[in-house]
């Protein structure tokens, strides 16, 4: 039995603020996470692969969370839901934005410094033995 | 009778570098007032993002494919590749957006910040946000009703956002041009007559008519113009089809199409240069 439009756009209004709240999180500690990496005293024991992970992260999350993002802006834009999760969604897409709008220039950011450290060639190769694709690009893909 | 595909391939590979000498043309016109950026605005799902990539350079419009929805939620400053001096701005279109980012593009325009406004609907045909149609607000059970009703919020919108434009240019202080671009013409391509005439005698022709009367002729262009930047059907993220391209719209008409505008957007260097 297919469950009736409203209730499937309330459910589904639900799993994305859900998932905005959680991705708000996890974009706020990888900002905080970059912008450590960004002081002159910075060090770590495995450097290379801390940074390889950092743009892995900050890359292939662009892509799907943009569209957790656009689902939520089409829900507010074009649905009627309960005006109480409306609020609910409404505030969650701006605390995403929020962390998303300044997640993008970091991670361009970190890139370039990456490009110049002498182990540059260690990162691109840790990145690359992932299997993930590099689309460091600044391009939606 | 229309030609195959194959025929309009091969006349885009023999015609590519005339066509991207016209795209390197209008880039260098970019460069003449690089004080002033280009304003490109319009409803959310018109095609805002590619237009501006196509004229940075950032994507070959004859061979990438740049096509991929996804919303934009702030101003996004697109430069041209070679050069980050010159600037085409794009204000986000969907409404909830709007609220925060327009009054500011809004005050700047009146300002006589922008040398030109290119504002882009696409007669009704937007591309619908990441949702299937079945959840829209306007769908009551017939998905034919829907579209009827879909299109026309759309296009009301499309007026709504010209007018607005319309009315923050009115006594800007420099001499500007307005451009309207109707984008997705290979989903409304029999309907093209019907927009022209809206165009020139219709309502957004009127609006055009009273700022060019308000204005003047030295100060003020106005020019508009269908053209589709990419050939597709409109369907929802759910694979749902909502618009079929008309049939027999290949991509020699779409390049066409698109030389046109590259056309016009020259039309106006000549008038900047003159004015």
């Amino acid at each position: 039995m297919n469950e009736a439009p409203s209730n499937a756009v309330e459910t589904q209004a639900r799993i994305v603020a859900d998932l905005l709240k959680e991705y708000t999180e996890k974009i706020a500690k990888l900002n905080e996470e970059i912008l450590l990496v960004f002081q002159p005293q910075w060090k770590h024991f495995d450097e290379h692969s801390f940074l390889a992970r950092i743009l892995d992260r900050c890359v292939l999350i662009e892509v799907p969370l943009r569209r957790i993002i656009d689902r939520a802006s089409a829900l507010i834009e074009t649905t009627e839901i309960d005006p109480l999760l409306e609020d609910e969604l409404a505030l969650r897409l701006t605390e995403i934005e929020i962390e998303f709008h300044h997640l993008l220039p970091l991670a361009r950011q970190l890139e370039q410094i990456s490009r110049n450290l002498p182990n540059s060639k260690l990162i691109s190769a840790s990145r690359m033995s992932a299997g993930l694709p590099l689309t460091t690009n600044g391009k939606r893909k | 009778m229309f030609e195959p595909v194959w025929e309009s391939i091969k006349w885009t590979w023999q015609n590519r570098d005339d066509i991207r000498g016209i795209v390197r043309e209008l880039r260098n016109w970019f460069r003449t007032d690089s004080e002033r950026g280009i304003l490109l605005i319009g409803p959310g799902g018109v095609g805002k993002t590619t237009l501006a990539r196509i004229m940075s350079g950032d994507v070959d419009w004859l061979f990438d494919e740049p096509w991929q929805y996804l919303e934009s939620f702030g101003i996004e400053h697109t430069t041209l590749k070679d050069d980050p001096k010159i600037k085409i701005v794009i204000p986000p279109g969907q409404h909830r957006r709007r609220e925060t980012t327009w009054t500011e593009i809004e005050a700047n325009l009146a300002k006589g910040e922008y040398r030109g406004v290119i504002v882009v609907t696409a007669n009704g045909f937007h591309t619908l946000p990441r949702q299937s149609f079945k959840h829209h607000k306007l769908y009551q059970g017939n998905k034919d009703q829907f579209f009827a009703a879909y299109r026309e919020a759309n296009h009301q919108d499309g007026m709504a956002v010209f007018q607005r434009i319309c009315t923050a240019m009115r006594n800007a202080p420099k001499p500007m041009w307005l451009f309207s671009v109707v984008t997705k013409q290979d989903l409304w391509f029999t309907d093209t007559l019907a927009v022209e005439r809206e165009h020139t005698e219709g309502r957004f022709g009127e609006m055009a008519r009273e700022l060019a009367n308000h204005r003047g002729d030295r100060s003020f262009r106005y020019e508009s113009l269908g053209v589709s930047l990419v050939i597709s059907n409109l369907v929802t993220s759910e694979n749902e089809l909502l618009a079929k391209t008309v049939a027999g719209y290949d991509q020699q008409r779409q390049i066409t199409s698109v030389r046109r505008l590259f056309e016009i957007l020259q039309a106006l260097v000549d008038w900047e240069s003159k004015s």
